[in-house]
């Protein structure tokens, strides 16, 4: 498995290392076992699998959500059994993840897939 | 029991004509046969301690639905036969979830039926529970168990995939029900019936169109070079890696000008993203979709 220690994007959703969390972090507990990090309206999220050492957090931004890994490098994985993005290993340390966004005419929105 | 570490020359030849059976119970149109669905109905319903239930076929899993909802929805007062019905619908749910898959579920039956064939030992209770999936699988497609009745549909009467397997067809829907029910599926995408039966999308529209899976698709189903053409799409800049992208303005009617990123993701496909109009490089376009107002602090060590 590949392993990301500053930047790394997997399909619509972009991994990149920062200090600390900002303040305003909010923890959020898993959904069965998973982190859902990049959720999809056709099914095919991209998940961070719950496990000790890997806290995920929201903030304001809708748009970006953070994850603090402690511990072996948490593999992203997305969920599709076709045209899947290659699963990599985000390395310890605080991350940001960032959606994908689109131009609108009244500013932008998150590219929904 | 011992691990079984590969398979032997015959099983390996066994291995995928093992698996086109099933697939051709799932997908290959066949109706279901009520003596036989109704029997392994019966051996299910007796392993929980309950009696047979009355099995009701429709065409579909959407005539189940409707027709479940239908039945519900009359109550007592809705005469003999309905009155009937309703009571058998308004108990108790037998499997919680609301419905199983069928003959959606012989991917996991085959798996493990294989696996018995080849010398995994099951139980003789997990052997027999197996049987049982195994014989209604190969009947019906989804079924909704109630006390003392099922609701059942039958199977597609087609399954069109691509090369890979996606939900694919190009001139009609992807899966059909001999009741009209229909999905129309693009690789794996589902999309609305016209633009694969009519071609009925605008050039405009694909490229504006909400979802952006379903905006490939119909880009894809228009072809590129059609929209870009159509729309007369004037590129600004291309970057040498097609992952970073192009960036194309393009003139879409009642709408005015507008910028596209079109890129290639790291599973090989091509999408376009709307970008703001003040975008001078492709680069600095793909930046920006990840949040990035100086390009020069995206700096990618993966993409996948």
């Amino acid at each position: 498995m590949k392993i990301v220690t500053t930047q790394g994007a997997q399909g619509d959703v972009m991994f990149r290392r920062i200090e600390a969390l900002p303040i305003d972090a909010k923890e959020q507990a898993a959904e069965k076992g998973e982190f859902i990090v990049a959720h999809s309206e056709t099914g095919h999220n991209h998940v961070v699998l719950e496990r000790p050492g890997v806290r995920y957090f929201s903030a304001m931004d809708e748009l970006r959500s953070y994850l603090v890994v402690d511990g072996d490098p948490a593999p992203v994985e997305h969920q599709r059994s076709f045209d899947t993005h290659e699963t990599f290993g985000l390395a310890p340390g605080v991350w940001e993840v960032r959606r994908q966004r689109e131009y609108t005419a009244e500013g932008f929105r998150r590219a929904a897939d | 029991m011992k691990k079984i570490e590969c398979l032997t020359p015959e099983q390996e030849v066994e291995l995928p004509r093992f698996r086109q059976r099933y697939l051709d119970i799932a997908c290959n149109g066949g109706r279901i046969d009520r003596p036989a669905l109704e029997a392994a109905l019966a051996d299910a319903y007796a392993v929980i301690d309950k009696p047979a239930p009355h099995l009701l076929i429709f065409d579909s899993p959407a005539s189940c639905m409707l027709a479940l909802k239908v039945l519900k929805s009359t109550g007592p007062s809705g005469g003999q036969l309905r009155g009937q019905l309703w009571d058998q619908l308004g108990g108790q749910q037998i499997y919680d979830a609301n419905y199983l898959w069928g003959s959606q579920d012989l991917f996991w039956i085959a798996w493990a039926k294989f696996a018995a064939q080849i010398g995994v030992t099951l139980t003789p209770q997990t052997a027999a529970h197996l049987d049982i999936m195994d014989r209604i699988g190969s009947q019906c497609e989804w079924w909704w168990p109630y006390n003392g009745i099922v609701v059942a549909s039958q199977r597609p009467t087609t399954v069109r995939w691509d090369d890979q397997r996606r939900l694919h067809a190009e001139t009609g829907p992807a899966i059909a029900y001999a009741d009209g029910y229909e999905v129309w599926s693009w690789h794996g995408v589902a999309v609305p019936r016209d633009w694969i039966a009519l071609r009925a999308i605008k050039p405009q529209d694909a490229l504006q169109w909400p979802n952006m899976e379903q905006r490939r698709a119909a880009c894809e189903i228009l072809g590129w070079a059609t929209i870009l053409d159509a729309l007369k799409a004037k590129t600004i800049d291309r970057d040498d890696n097609p992952e970073i992208g192009e960036l194309v303005r393009v003139k879409i009617p009642d709408i005015g000008t507008e910028q596209f990123l079109r890129v290639r993701c790291g599973t090989g496909r091509g999408f376009a993203l709307p970008v703001p109009p003040n975008m001078k490089t492709a680069r600095q376009a793909n930046a920006w979709t990840y949040g990035f107002d100086n390009p020069e602090d995206y700096q990618l060590e993966i993409r996948t």
